[in-house]
């Protein structure tokens, strides 16, 4: 591995920064240890607060609710907080290392009120990270959605910076970023594919989650494989305390959700499903015959047992599935994934986390009523090793190292009856590893910040042929490798750094810079996704994609941490985008590599967020102002053109209103400017039609967009155990046919002449949704 | 062929979601564009090359295209017998002497406004259908319960080798479709079936189905044709077929043979 004089400098600096932490006098201290759970339902708090008021030193968990700190001997008093939670004081006397679980019961004014993040009140002055936001489910429940059904991938599309690639669909967007440049993660499994019904449901089923960060930049070094965004999403663990029953009746779908111990605080489970009816709703209205299927199913399960004080396994899974048909014919696809973990913690200072890995996503056509079957897909198996060291109230290190062996299958064909036009393009295969180092640290009272380094290597593995093609996609060069022969490989260093400069108590700046590597493509010729993207190795012909993104953000709170205001400025240099020739297939192609063409990208913005958190009204208001341009040598003359994705403005207005404990209200606004697309500027005929004439490439826009979304949400009485609730909800309130796609065609009316035709998918959509609980 | 049936169901099965969904026409404002040539040449089997010139117009300009009128157009065969076509009006030229015959390489030339342009073709053997005959089906709408009529046609290869084919139909004297439908047979036989995939028609109806044989260059300017008929759900990013005449002009020069056969389907 060939490394430049630069990233020498860079690795030497980052080397340096993680040995300062150690050239510390030692004195006599002592760690106290242990994890904050919820009382309620023993669910583990990640981002809760544990905190010496008297020398303001502190730490907060992590992921699995475990916390470490480490203090000199002495009497301290702690306060443990989580926003949502009754706040607990302890005084403590420490003259030894001291284990402390802590369980937070909910406050009690949790009911009549909403709030809107999860970590404590001033976390986004205080921490180094930048350009990140974490939300719990309780924040996404009551915002209306389409269909009535809760969806994380909608809620994130409100967020500064990630904007929805298509009416009512789930792909997004993160500062420029294509749909494939985002890292999914569900209990730390890759998610292939995020949307049901043509992208109109995202997989998540909120029931089963737990929370969820998403971050755009400044990406701490654990995370790696994708170049713009990593949303990472934890499932439930499941209730340690009692066996509760919940789920929801809606008009397209419905769930039910089972969770409980199996010992008690000791071993749980979550088991929820999901099954929508969109097809036995249309048969009934008379818009679907008896001959159609159009349904998905999911099921997302989790088990977890905490063996000792030390060791906690969690085994968890999800499987989900879209099934269309008509008569014989039809297509399906899913994700599976499987994650078992392992915490262990050595000792009051280091954690660690094993985990086991499998994700599959696939997908088949059955055609030509039903003697054809296409299929294509894509599976993982990897290994990740986390450990986490609380050095010192100052410092936490974190480390790892993780490794995926990547199947892709990028298509076969067989027809039922005839031999002679199967197609089995072949399989590739390739591993994918990396390391990486990194600390959080407070340098001083003022200053604290994030930096890490991952390195990572790619190798396409045998067996298979690196070929080599001429500008007609022939082949001109082949050269053969055997089974497991590393055919391509690349290496990528990437530094990452967070830093936040506190300028008073209420206000802070921030910069950050991140480089990322991606190795993995997705071919897709539409901007929101489709399920029949295939996902391809990078190759001989393929390189990876690499990613700089520099952030610079000022953040200052109001009232008490109650309102937060954050204005960001991002710029991001792309390299080896990728994008087609001219009349690419890209399903079943043998020689796909030869049409893919790559570039470099740029992409810049500022984004301004201002949130209110707590009280009986919570909400934001965000706006991204943004350009995104590609440069691909063979498109638009070789001249810079946007992006397909590329939007000038895009505005999100969100608002929740609790009127009393059992009614409230919200709603949202979303506008943005159309797309970046390409229109005809001109016509011809030929064989006795009308044909467009395309001058330039993304030249143009759709109409902009905007839309309003209401909710109303009734809390039922409770008896006993039982709870239930309603929503009211009403997608695109004042009826607006945004445009989802414009089609230039010759007039069916007027012979001879042409026109523009607008598609429009929804106009008001009233949806209701009946949610219980016991 | 298959990406074409995979983005069929995905257009049919979307729009079976959307059932909400509206189209409407809309008025927008599109730029002006240089004017550029525009060529629809054919030379088929046993008759003479038949040319039209003109130019592209604003899209939303419905005059008719300005034509071109003092071109020098040239047909020339692989025994370099050539001809110059004739001027006919709104932009037609036709020959009178070349005949198209099978197994012959052309090239065409033209000359516009000083600017020279040239395009080969071949035009292959014809095939010979046997027949056309129609199969009961449910009607691809999955709203309708209606019956359908869909055809199944036997004709013959026309070489070993891999054979490419493009299909009309005429629906009671109404060309059915403006998409150009393909067909490529890897390592024939002497009888090729062709099912058109969702293509049926009611009963009675008069169809009539044209069969051209042509080479692999023309048919995937065929489809690039019909990837400009409308790319489905506006997916893919849109372009401009490529013309075997370079670049800044539009247009093809087909010299091909055709079979036709004529049916009532029930």
């Amino acid at each position: 591995m060939k490394i430049h004089t630069n990233q020498r400098i860079e690795i030497f600096g980052i080397a340096l920064l993680m040995i300062l932490p150690f050239l510390s006098f030692s004195q006599d201290k002592f760690t106290i240890s242990g994890k904050i759970t919820d009382a309620e339902n023993g669910e583990d708090l990640i981002g809760a607060t544990i905190f010496d008021i008297e020398q303001q030193l502190g730490t907060s968990t992590n992921t699995y609710g475990f916390f470490s700190l480490t203090l000199p001997e002495g009497n301290y008093k702690l306060q443990i907080s989580y926003l949502g939670f009754q706040t607990i004081t302890k005084k403590i006397q420490l003259d030894e290392n001291l284990k402390l679980n802590i369980s937070l019961e909910p406050s009690s004014n949790s009911l009549d009120e909403v709030e809107i993040i999860s970590e404590k009140k001033d976390a986004n002055l205080s921490s180094a990270q930048m350009s990140v936001e974490k939300m719990d489910m309780k924040q996404i429940s009551k915002l209306p959605v389409l269909f009535g059904e809760k969806d994380i991938l909608k809620t994130i599309q409100l967020l500064p910076g990630i904007s929805a690639t298509s009416e009512g669909g789930n792909g997004f967007s993160v500062r420029g970023g294509s749909i494939d440049q985002n890292l999914i993660l569900l209990d730390e499994a890759p998610v292939y594919s995020a949307s049901h019904l043509m992208g109109f449901f995202s997989v998540f089923n909120s029931d089963a989650l737990k929370n969820m960060s998403v971050y755009k930049g400044g990406i701490p070094a654990n995370y790696g494989g994708r170049a713009s965004s990593v949303l990472d999403i934890s499932m439930k663990d499941g209730n340690n305390q009692n066996f509760q029953v919940s789920g929801g009746l809606g008009l397209i779908s419905s769930r039910l959700t089972l969770e409980g111990p199996i010992i008690k605080d000791k071993m749980s489970f979550i088991v929820s499903g999901r099954r929508s009816y969109a097809d036995l709703v249309a048969g009934a209205v008379g818009i679907l015959d008896d001959d159609a299927n159009l349904y998905f199913y999911d099921l997302n399960a989790k088990l977890n047992y905490q063996i000792n004080d030390n060791n906690r396994i969690f085994l968890s899974g999800y499987f989900g599935n879209d099934e269309f048909g008509y008569g014989a014919m039809g297509m399906n696809w899913g994700n599976k994934t499987g994650t078992l973990r392992w915490n262990h913690i050595f000792n009051s200072k280091l954690f660690s986390n094993t985990t086991l890995i499998y994700s599959e996503y696939d997908y088949g056509f059955k055609l030509n009523d039903g003697e054809s079957e296409l299929s294509s897909g894509i599976v993982d198996y990897g290994f990740k090793q986390d450990f986490t060291y609380f050095l010192n109230p100052k410092n936490t290190l974190s480390f790892g190292f993780n490794s995926t062996h990547h199947t892709f299958n990028p298509g076969k064909l067989e027809h039922e009856n005839n031999d002679n036009t199967e197609i089995l393009l072949d399989e590739k295969f390739a591993l994918e590893s990396s390391i990486y180092l990194s600390n959080k640290q407070e340098i001083t009272d003022r200053v604290s910040a994030e930096y890490g380094l991952r390195i990572s290597n790619f190798s396409q593995l045998g067996e298979g042929y690196n070929n080599t093609y001429n500008e007609d996609n022939q082949i001109v060069d082949s050269v053969y490798f055997g089974k497991n022969e590393v055919m391509q490989s690349y290496n990528s260093i990437e530094p990452r750094l967070s830093l936040s400069y506190r300028l008073a108590e209420d206000k802070s700046i921030k910069a950050s810079y991140n480089k990322m590597g991606q190795y993995l493509h997705l071919m897709s010729n539409s901007t929101s996704g489709q399920p029949t993207d295939t996902w391809v190795p990078s190759s001989h012909n393929i390189q990876p994609l690499d990613v700089n993104q520099y952030a610079l953000g000022y953040f200052q709170n109001f009232q008490d941490n109650n309102y937060e205001f954050s204005v960001e400025a991002y710029y991001k240099d792309m390299y080896n985008i990728t994008d087609f020739k001219d009349g690419a297939d890209i399903v079943l192609n043998e020689n796909l590599e030869s049409y893919i063409l790559q570039g470099k990208g740029r992409s810049f913005g500022a984004e301004f967020y201002l949130k209110k958190k707590t009280g009986k009204f919570t909400g934001w208001l965000s706006y991204t102002l943004s350009r995104t341009e590609n440069q691909i040598e063979g498109i638009n003359n070789n001249e810079w053109y946007p992006s397909k994705i590329d939007k000038t403005h895009d505005i999100s207005l969100v608002g929740s209103y609790q009127i009393n404990k059992r009614w409230s209200v919200s709603a949202t606004w979303v506008y943005y400017t159309g797309n970046a697309v390409t229109f005809p500027s001109g016509k011809y005929e030929y064989d006795g039609f009308t044909y467009p004439y395309y001058t330039e490439r993304n030249g143009y826009r759709m109409p902009d967009y905007h839309r309003l979304d209401l909710n109303v949400h009734l809390e039922g009485k409770q008896k006993k155990r039982f709870k239930s609730s309603w929503d009211f909800s009403i997608y695109n309130a004042y009826n607006r046919y945004n445009a989802y796609s414009i089609d230039f065609q010759e007039s069916e009316t007027v012979p001879g002449t042409t026109e523009a035709v607008q598609l429009s998918l929804f106009g008001i959509v009233p949806s209701v949704t009946w949610n219980f609980k016991f | 062929m298959i990406f074409k049936q995979i983005k069929n169901l995905l257009f049919i099965f979307s729009l079976a979601i959307i059932g909400v969904s509206c189209e409407k026409v809309i008025d927008m404002d599109l730029n002006s564009s240089n004017p550029i040539p525009t060529v629809d040449a054919k030379l088929l089997k046993d008759s003479t090359a038949l040319v039209r010139l003109s130019y592209t117009s604003d899209y939303f300009n419905n005059d008719a295209p300005q034509y071109i009128e003092n071109a020098i157009i040239k047909v020339i065969n692989q025994n370099d017998e050539t001809e110059t076509l004739e001027y006919i009006s709104k932009g037609y030229y036709r020959g009178t002497q070349l005949i198209g015959s099978i197994h012959s390489d052309y090239r065409m030339e033209i000359e516009i406004e000083g600017q020279n342009y040239q395009a080969e073709s071949n035009l292959l053997s014809p095939t010979e259908i046997f027949e056309m005959t129609f199969e009961k089906t449910d009607s691809p709408n999955p709203t309708s319960n209606e019956l359908k009529y869909a055809p199944k046609i036997k004709f013959k290869s026309i070489s070993e080798n891999t054979n490419y084919f493009m299909f009309k139909f005429w629906v009671n004297g109404k060309l059915d479709s403006k998409q150009y439908r393909t067909m490529v047979i890897e390592n024939p036989k002497d009888t090729i079936i062709y099912e058109p995939f969702r293509q049926n028609f009611d009963k009675d109806d008069v169809v009539k189905v044209r069969i051209y044989s042509i080479n692999k260059e023309t048919r995937t300017y065929y489809q690039q044709l019909n990837d400009n008929n409308g790319g489905m759900m506006g997916s893919s990013t849109p372009y401009n077929a490529q013309s075997n005449f370079g670049s800044q002009i539009l247009g093809y020069f087909l010299a091909s043979s055709y079979d036709e056969h004529t049916e009532i389907a029930q």
